[in-house]
């Protein structure tokens, strides 16, 4: 069963991919926009950010990004955690 | 490469969980799924080290450029074109026979996007984010840097707005090349500080 | 991040960043002031920091 990510199809920077995975992409460019949209500083997303790591060091920093930008979220009233569970898919996406 | 119909592709925890922050910000009519597409596509094809590489060959090149770089670098960097999100306050750093600079962000991974794209993963892991600053000299030696004695080396820990760009020692063997050549010999570690061309 | 007890700062500069009511600036320190019999000679580190981080040197 292949998990629909081909090495080559990702992007690749200097030699290194840019991004491991997709949803790494994603959730960048949903903390990027969202800051830009709401005309915030981006330190309202880095200092979460910030926090997420202190207190999960050795958690790979996507995951961490992902946390922050939830928490981020939550906190504006832009959504609740019950509403991300009901929105969470349970297959992915097809690439395309 | 896409699922089979009968058995799905199953989704780690964390990709869901990041599909469901986009799908309730473009349901609540915040975000729009192809705003964030274009971001996505900016980061893998406009940005990247062949950007500040090309700072510093013009910088090598045109002394009047260099003076521009450390009086306003965020304005001289955008002569060239790269600038935009964590590129608000670039401030260009020189490496010197007597002098070499080393870019850290100890807290996050604050790293300047529009000159070198986004940060090789040791820049973001706790070791080199703690031992930048604690033993500079050794962290260096060990990624293969060797920087004597003699040479001081300033640290710059990218704790709030600014973001740092390193501009190193032009490398002997050079002075014939045109700068589009020259920029082909700029590493994005020379640009952090963690190696010397 | 505070520096508690800040005092004999050996340069601070001033970013062209932050703001009118809270200046951005790069604190500079030894690595001795820093991390005294544990750090070394020749390395300096270089902290920016929103002047609210920075305490009155009294």
């Amino acid at each position: 069963m292949t998990n629909g990510l081909d090495d080559a199809s990702l992007p690749r920077d200097n030699g290194e991919l840019t991004f491991e995975a997709p949803w790494q992409a994603r959730a960048l460019a949903i903390g990027v926009a969202l800051v830009e949209k709401l005309g915030l500083p981006w330190d309202a997303f880095r200092s979460r950010l910030i926090a997420e790591i202190a207190e999960n060091p050795q958690r790979p920093y996507y995951e961490s990004w992902s946390a922050a930008l939830e928490s981020m979220v939550v906190d504006l009233d832009l959504t609740t955690p019950g509403a991300l569970d009901a929105a969470a898919p349970t297959e992915r996406a097809p690439l395309y | 490469m896409t699922a089979d119909h009968h058995h799905p592709a199953e989704l780690a925890p964390i990709e869901a969980r990041v599909a469901a922050i986009e799908s309730v910000l473009v349901e609540k009519g915040v975000l729009d799924t192809h705003a964030i597409d274009a971001i996505v596509q900016h980061f893998e094809d406009n940005l990247g080290p062949m950007n500040g590489a090309k700072v510093v060959a013009k910088a090598w090149t045109d002394p009047a450029y260099k003076e521009r770089l450390f009086s306003d670098g965020t304005a001289a960097i955008a002569e060239l074109g790269f600038e935009g999100p964590q590129g608000e306050l670039m401030i260009v750093v020189e490496n010197t026979p007597t002098v070499h600079n080393l870019v850290v962000c100890t807290l996050c991974s604050c790293y300047p996007w529009p000159t070198l794209g986004l940060p090789p993963k040791w820049y973001k892991a706790p070791a080199y984010r703690s031992r930048a600053v604690r033993e500079p000299r050794k962290l260096l030696a060990e990624m293969g840097t060797d920087i004597p004695a003699d040479v001081e080396i300033r640290v710059w820990d990218s704790s709030a707005e600014a973001r740092y760009l390193v501009l190193p020692m032009r490398p002997d063997g050079t002075d014939d090349m045109p700068e589009d050549q020259l920029a082909g010999v700029v590493t994005r570690d020379s640009m952090i500080g963690v190696q010397r061309l | 991040m505070r520096f508690d007890g800040a005092h004999d700062f050996d340069d601070i500069a001033a970013h062209g960043g932050g703001s009118v009511a809270d200046p951005l600036y790069s604190v500079r320190f030894t690595s001795r002031e820093r991390w005294g019999e544990a750090g070394a000679d020749g390395e300096v580190m270089h902290v920016d920091l929103f002047e609210r981080y920075l305490e009155d040197p009294q």
